[in-house]
């Protein structure tokens, strides 16, 4: 018993500290979503469900949730493909592997306000080196992120430069882990290559895939900082993510119940995807104890 | 013979292919790094230079005498969110990993905090700041990344104590040691690389943080981002000041990402992967 107690006081200062920071905005959040807050004012008005409503009757909030799904789905792929490749690729090396993963591994330690910055030098429209590329093949000048059909595919190229890493690492991992068994009996079986990778390598690393989803969808939910730094969700709305407009609606607007109306928004989706990460993780340990 | 041969030209052309990968992946650094050494008649060039023959410390002088103090409250920030965390998570993770509090559910919610969107808490933490007078202090920033520093931290300490054996602990409390000289002697030490590592991630979490630093700082806490992010603004264009500042905000978390190496994959997917 009092072992039992000593080790509750180890935890009770980091859950006490937790439910703080934690519980008490996700509940004052709440409770500004249903007031017409103005900062400037003392009072604020309980309205009900009006910033809730006002928020889903707005077609920029819909853009937003477009945007949003469009880079998930977007990155999701391009980054599963690339990455899967080069894992793939460095699979092939086991020597050399030591020195290109970690360098392979750099962009995505670059801040992202930085890569945002990056995207605004290397996408420059007038002396840029990628528009000297397109010049040398005989391309025009793009004009990248100030153009509304380019903006949302500079920024998932940039994004893309960032996180494929991220993907290719853990697929790797996850490669490396696979036991040989089934690799041995497929080609005594006659099994090509092609049919090994569908039939072997895919199925095994499923749980793997699933994971690497699950937390990239969390990520690019919330993204926000290469946004702001290179277009601001311009031109127009082309390339405003949720979390941008929860930010732009609160602290350029000061709409700051309609802000928190957004954001509670995004914890929805947000939630269900938690949940499956965590049950994923739950049932990962499981295993690993049973082991 | 023939076998052996087709497998180096293999192996060569996969080479290849990697080599241009790197080139690609590294080019954007490249440019920043260039663009923060290049005089300023050089800049925006047509066609742009890829490399320079009068390199310059024009721009990292600039940097070092402006942004200093950006970079000293960026180092403070980083620096107790981490110390907050490894506290919370080497007293939590421990009694997670050895005394079961809490079953399964405690530390999973603890680690579903992880994902607690800053979007969701700007808003509160702005007013709570305004009421307590705290916005532009490094302390609200502190406490708002311990959001994220502290679940990261207790799950991965909690992760790395359960793998040092039990059976250690027990022989040399058999030995007549007690639980905090055993804690001492035996468990600290096996998972200290453990604790730099959490330590690091931390670090770089809320060294990269831009969200919540944007919305509680203005001038006298402000951050590497928020000054990087802010350069634009306020200055127009200056490409040489902003890629050095930039530079001097990246440089450091790319060296301790190299020290992490080992530990990089198992962090970035909290510990699911090992």
């Amino acid at each position: 018993m009092t072992v039992k107690k000593r080790a509750l006081m180890l935890v009770l200062p980091t859950v006490v500290v937790l439910a703080l920071i934690v519980i008490f905005p996700l509940v004052f959040s709440l409770s500004v979503s249903v007031r017409a807050y103005d900062i400037r004012i003392p009072e604020h008005p309980f309205i009900g469900f009006g910033n809730w409503i006002s928020l889903l009757k707005n077609p920029d909030f819909y853009s937003a949730v477009l945007v949003t799904g469009t880079m998930i789905l977007a990155e999701l792929f391009f980054e599963l493909l690339l990455g899967l490749c080069v894992a793939l690729l460095l699979l092939q090396l086991p020597r050399s592997r030591k020195i290109f993963q970690p360098i392979l591994l750099i962009p995505m330690m670059v801040m992202p306000v930085v890569v945002g910055y990056m995207g605004r030098l290397v996408f420059e429209v007038r002396s840029g080196p990628i528009n000297y590329f397109l010049n040398m093949l005989g391309l025009e000048s793009l004009c990248w992120h100030a153009s509304p059909d380019l903006a949302l595919i500079t920024i998932l190229i940039l994004r893309i430069w960032r996180w494929t890493p991220f993907v290719m690492a853990v697929l790797l991992a996850g490669l490396l882990s696979l036991p040989m068994e089934p690799y041995q009996s497929a080609q005594v079986d006659g099994a090509n290559i092609w049919q090994i990778f569908i039939h072997i390598t895919i199925p095994m690393l499923k749980p793997i895939i699933t994971l690497v989803v699950i937390m990239r969808s969390l990520e690019i939910l919330q993204t926000f900082d290469i946004m702001y730094v290179l277009t601001m969700g311009g031109p127009g709305a082309k390339t405003m993510t949720l979390s941008l407009y929860a930010y732009i609606t609160g602290f350029r607007y000061w709409d700051i119940g309609q802000a928190s109306a957004a954001a509670w928004l995004i914890m929805i989706p947000l939630s269900i995807m938690v949940t499956l990460f965590v049950k994923m993780m739950e049932k990962g340990e499981k295993i690993e104890q049973a082991k | 013979m023939n076998k052996r041969n087709k497998l180096l030209i293999r192996k060569t052309l996969i080479s290849i292919v990697m080599v241009l990968i790197v080139i690609v992946s590294l080019f954007p650094i490249y440019w920043m790094l260039l663009t923060s050494v290049q005089p300023r008649h050089e800049l925006m060039n047509y066609p742009p230079n890829f490399y320079t023959r009068h390199p310059t410390l024009e721009f990292w002088k600039f940097t070092f005498k402006e942004s200093i103090l950006e970079f000293f409250n960026s180092l403070v920030i980083a620096f107790f969110a981490t110390i907050a965390a490894i506290i919370c998570g080497a007293t939590s993770g421990y009694a997670f990993a050895r005394y079961k509090v809490g079953g399964d559910t405690l530390p999973f919610w603890i680690l579903s905090l992880k994902f607690f969107p800053p979007v969701v808490a700007i808003v509160p933490y702005f007013l709570m700041m305004r009421t307590l007078r705290l916005i532009d202090t490094c302390t609200a920033v502190i406490i708002t990344h311990m959001i994220i520093t502290v679940p990261f931290a207790v799950w991965m300490i909690k992760g790395f104590i359960q793998e040092v054996p039990r059976e250690l602990e027990e022989a040399a409390m058999i030995d007549g040691c007690s639980q905090l000289n055993v804690i001492r002697i035996i468990t600290l030490p096996i998972i200290a690389p453990g604790l730099v590592v959490t330590a690091l991630f931390c670090f770089i979490w809320s060294w990269n943080d831009f969200m919540f630093a944007l919305i509680l700082t203005r001038n006298k806490a402000m951050t590497i981002p928020v000054a990087i992010a802010g350069m634009r603004e306020a200055h127009g264009l200056m490409w040489g000041e902003v890629s050095a500042t930039a530079a001097l905000g990246t440089i450091p978390i790319i060296i301790m990402a190299i020290i992490l190496q080992k530990y990089l994959v198992r962090g970035l997917s909290l510990g699911s992967i090992k």
